[in-house]
């Protein structure tokens, strides 16, 4: 049985123009230890596939046409809420791309980790290292600890100290590694990472990248990485689907599929990456000048 | 440059066309604005005709009809009759244009002067800020009711007396908003490229910051148009706003005062005549409020 | 030379302390100096806080400067009177990194283009129609149709918002362009589009470039000079072959190692993935 096992999954949006299909049959399987990302342009509906896994997507507007998310053999479209709850703040953890606005600026960085935390625990104790019916102290106590063990584990040094600051006094990255240590409190077992690094530096970049690939590497989670940088793919992800218009155009390792693509839109893609190494005019665009993406 | 003739496009109104549908489409989402916005037409329609579609027009200027006093709602008078005789009806249907003037009257010249002084001073900064702001405080601590009772009682009363008493208190609240929004405009991207283009503060103000506020102005219109209806009326109701015998929902609320609770329909139908009007414009404002976002293109 | 950076510094004043006070300053340019060759295009690559952003509007004139000089063909922009300033605009055009954001979403695509010729209204003198031929050539130009010209920017995609962006800044006949990060907010496969663009239009119109970002790889592409700064300090300057295949700081090595290579095999972490 897979970690995530996407079958067949069709969504539409309703919108003013009326009711749009936006994914049009995705299938994808992730596994434990697979890191996949999942590329595409603007409006290829890589971000809808990742919302609809913690079914994050409201509805109305959303709604699913056909097909199943199953997570751990359970269909996530068919949960309820209360099991989506415990589902997202314990099994499934998300990543969003802009920092700045996934903290709440008015409130520590400890009080937002030791929420997420508590929050974890009573769905289950266990990862708090705590036993069933354990009292309330006991599971503050417990939470403020793992919340200090996940800061460190993210990379902030003297972390005791700098879980009492606010989310302006942390600098991007930071604030991208306290919402990465927000989304591994609950030692889930899949990551959604939405664009993670597209608000920060390359320097940053490269760091939280060796972030989420330490993290996979130890505790053996499955990674899906949304993202437009191939770039970034082609150094972290073991696997990769490639969207295009709702679709998954073609899906496979890394390795095969960015070094012999086996479709043109992929070969397109690569082509149009500036690397240190292109020289100028070797550059080819999709012709995106006259492509009316309404998105 | 070459003569060949290019086809130039003939400047259409359909896109701006296509934005009001869309507007209009977001605004449907949500059946209680389009009960506001419902009211809101209907109201502004029977203040207009009021005069010729009131089944009493006499009582209206003031004639009186003692013979029916109080009498109960019934299918001669629908909301009954007052002290006088007069049919209530009549009395609410017109009093609406007092409310309904006055009130668009008082929100027209605190956005009229608050915009100026707002944008003057978000724009500049600085000490014209500073200077204009204070001012505006100073005017903000002052409570509309009892200015409106001093100039009452020092050029009398009247409509134009009222409606300036009030305006003179309203108008900071918009030179906040503006100036608020203009300053949060004036560091937007576009606005910077307009400096870069070499565009002057009044082309940058007029072109591009006031048109792209628009938007909060006229939600806080709509909300105010409730609130100053319901000024006009408590000044009405306190007795130094309109005079009798021109209908006023404030007056013929005040008048009803003494004959309750035996009379209630005196009360009541200028309650909801009030009730109705300060409801629709706020729903109304709600629902300008979820289009007017720009943000939200969708 | 077009444009020469000299020994320029800006430093932020910092919070006010009392009532006459003020705490230290922040340095945001730390003498910068720079040389940008006409009809060339000169590279800026830094990080966000590296001072790039104001370096920008110290040339534009948006920001004034602790220390330095800024000459635009030999002349000190921050000496000018603001007539000539005025007249200087419409010689140093920019186009901005955020299509969404730098576009007034009030506007006809047609009234955007052509607000830089009613701007320049007395030095360019042209008819409401003739404004209207130019928008049109101006349109084509960057690869966008006729019937665009009475559109809203909400309209168009980040692409075809940023040809809007360039024409709006070419409507003068501008000599010089300053592009900040003009592509940063696009998808790659538009951005390649919109790179070619801006290089057969610097080729076609002779225009001398002062090309803004953080990417190396869209430096090395369109750029023949470029500099690397880093907290205010330019860190090293040259031809962008030599900086690129032989750095000699170690800022501008760590840069050029963090940039992702869509070759899985440049890759650091190829040891679990490579499965």
């Amino acid at each position: 049985m897979a970690l995530l096992d996407i079958k067949n999954l069709n969504l539409a949006m309703r919108s003013y123009e009326g009711e749009t299909q936006i994914l049009h049959g995705i299938d994808l399987k992730i596994d434990h230890g697979e890191i996949w990302g999942m590329v595409g342009e603007t409006g290829s509906g890589k971000s809808l596939t990742g919302l609809s896994v913690s079914r994050l997507i409201a509805s109305p507007p959303g709604r699913y046409l056909a097909g199943s998310i199953e997570f751990q053999g359970r269909d996530v479209l068919k949960a309820t809420d209360k099991e989506m709850r415990i589902l997202r703040g314990r099994h499934i953890g998300m990543i969003f791309q802009d920092p700045t606005t996934n903290l709440n600026p008015a409130f520590r960085i400890g009080t937002q980790l030791v929420d997420v935390a508590l929050h974890a625990g009573h769905a289950d104790p266990s990862v708090l290292g705590l036993e069933a019916g354990a009292s309330r102290g006991d599971f503050k106590k417990a939470a403020k600890r793992v919340a200090v063990e996940m800061l460190e584990k993210v990379g902030i040094p003297k972390a005791a100290e700098r879980i009492n600051d606010y989310p302006h006094q942390f600098s991007g990255g930071m604030r991208q590694r306290v919402l990465i240590a927000m989304a591994m409190i609950g030692k889930p077992d899949l990551l959604i990472a939405d664009e993670p690094t597209t608000a920060l530096d390359v320097s940053v970049q490269a760091q939280i990248l060796r972030l989420i690939h330490d993290l996979v590497a130890e505790r053996n989670i499955g990674v899906l990485l949304i993202t437009h940088n191939l770039g970034i793919v082609a150094q972290i992800c073991s696997h990769v689907a490639v969207m295009y218009r709702g679709r998954i155009l073609e899906a496979g390792k890394v390795n095969d599929v960015l070094k012999r693509p086996s479709h043109s839109y992929t070969q397109a893609l690569l082509n149009s990456v500036p690397t240190v190494h292109t020289k100028r005019g070797e550059l080819m665009g999709l012709s995106g000048a006259m492509r009316e993406t309404s998105a | 440059m070459t003569m060949t003739p290019i086809a130039i496009p003939k400047r259409t109104q359909s896109a701006r066309l296509e934005n009001w549908s869309r507007a209009f489409y977001r605004f449907r989402q949500s059946w209680l604005s389009i009960v506001g916005l419902a009211i809101v037409v209907l109201l502004v329609v029977i203040a207009i005709f009021a005069p010729w579609i009131v089944p009493y027009p006499e009582h209206v200027v003031g004639g009186t009809n003692t013979a029916a006093r109080f009498q109960a709602p019934s299918t001669d008078a629908w909301f009954g009759t007052n002290a006088l005789g007069q049919d209530m009806f009549s009395l609410v249907l017109v009093g609406s244009q007092v409310s309904l003037f006055s009130g668009l009257a008082v929100v027209f010249i605190a956005i009229v002067v608050g915009t100026a002084v707002g944008a003057i001073a978000g724009y500049f900064g600085g000490w014209v800020d500073e200077v204009l702001m204070r001012i505006t405080d100073l005017l903000l601590t002052i409570p509309s009711l009892i200015l409106a009772m001093a100039v009452a009682a020092a050029l009398g009363t009247g409509v134009w007396n009222m409606i300036i008493a009030i305006s003179i208190t309203w108008w900071p609240a918009y030179a906040r908003l503006v100036r608020g929004e203009v300053i949060v405009k004036k560091e937007e991207q576009f606005v910077v490229a307009a400096h870069a283009l070499g565009a002057n503060w009044l082309r940058i103000l007029g072109k591009h910051i006031l048109p792209n506020i628009v938007s909060p102005i006229v939600i806080k219109a709509s909300l105010d148009m409730g609130f100053a209806i319901l000024t006009v009326a408590s000044l009405g109701f306190v007795g130094i706003g309109v005079k009798p015998p021109t209908p006023e929902w404030g007056t013929l609320l005040s008048g009803a005062r003494s004959y309750m609770p035996d009379y209630w329909w005196t009360a009541v139908a200028p309650g909801i005549a009030i009730f109705l009007a300060v409801l629709a414009f706020n729903l109304l404002g709600d629902g300008l409020r979820d289009v007017l976002d720009p943000k939200a293109r969708r | 030379m077009s444009l020469e950076i000299q020994n320029v510094s800006k430093i932020f004043p910092g919070p006010r302390q009392g009532f006459f006070g003020r705490g230290e300053g922040f340095t945001a340019l730390d003498d910068v100096s720079l040389s940008i060759r006409k009809g060339a295009s000169f590279g800026l690559v830094g990080e966000s806080g590296s001072g790039k952003t104001t370096l920008t509007r110290c040339i534009l004139r948006l920001e004034s400067l602790s220390a330095g000089n800024i000459l635009f063909n030999g002349s000190d922009i921050h000496k000018l009177t603001l007539l000539q300033m005025r007249r200087l605009r419409s010689r140093l055009q920019i186009v901005f990194q955020d299509p969404y954001a730098s576009l007034d979403p009030r506007m006809t695509v047609h009234d955007i283009v052509a607000e830089p010729l009613v701007i320049h209204g007395d030095v360019v003198n042209m008819t409401a129609s003739r404004r209207t031929e130019r928008v049109m050539e101006l349109l084509l130009q960057v690869g966008l149709r006729s019937e665009h010209m009475f559109r809203y920017p909400h309209e168009f995609s980040g692409g075809q918002r940023q040809r809007i962006g360039i024409a709006r800044a070419l409507a003068v006949n501008p000599e010089f362009l300053i592009l900040d990060e003009p592509t940063s907010a696009l998808d790659v496969s538009v951005q390649a589009d919109v790179l070619n663009l801006l290089h057969r239009l610097q080729v076609e119109l002779g225009l001398t470039y002062f090309f803004i970002s953080h990417d190396l790889g869209v430096i090395r592409y369109i750029c023949d000079d470029v500099a690397v700064i880093y907290r205010g300090k330019v860190v090293e300057q040259g031809p962008v072959a030599a900086i690129f295949d032989n750095p000699q700081s170690d800022y501008t090595r760590m840069l050029l190692d963090a940039m992702p290579d869509p070759d899985p095999d440049r890759s650091p972490f190829r040891k679990i993935a490579a499965v």
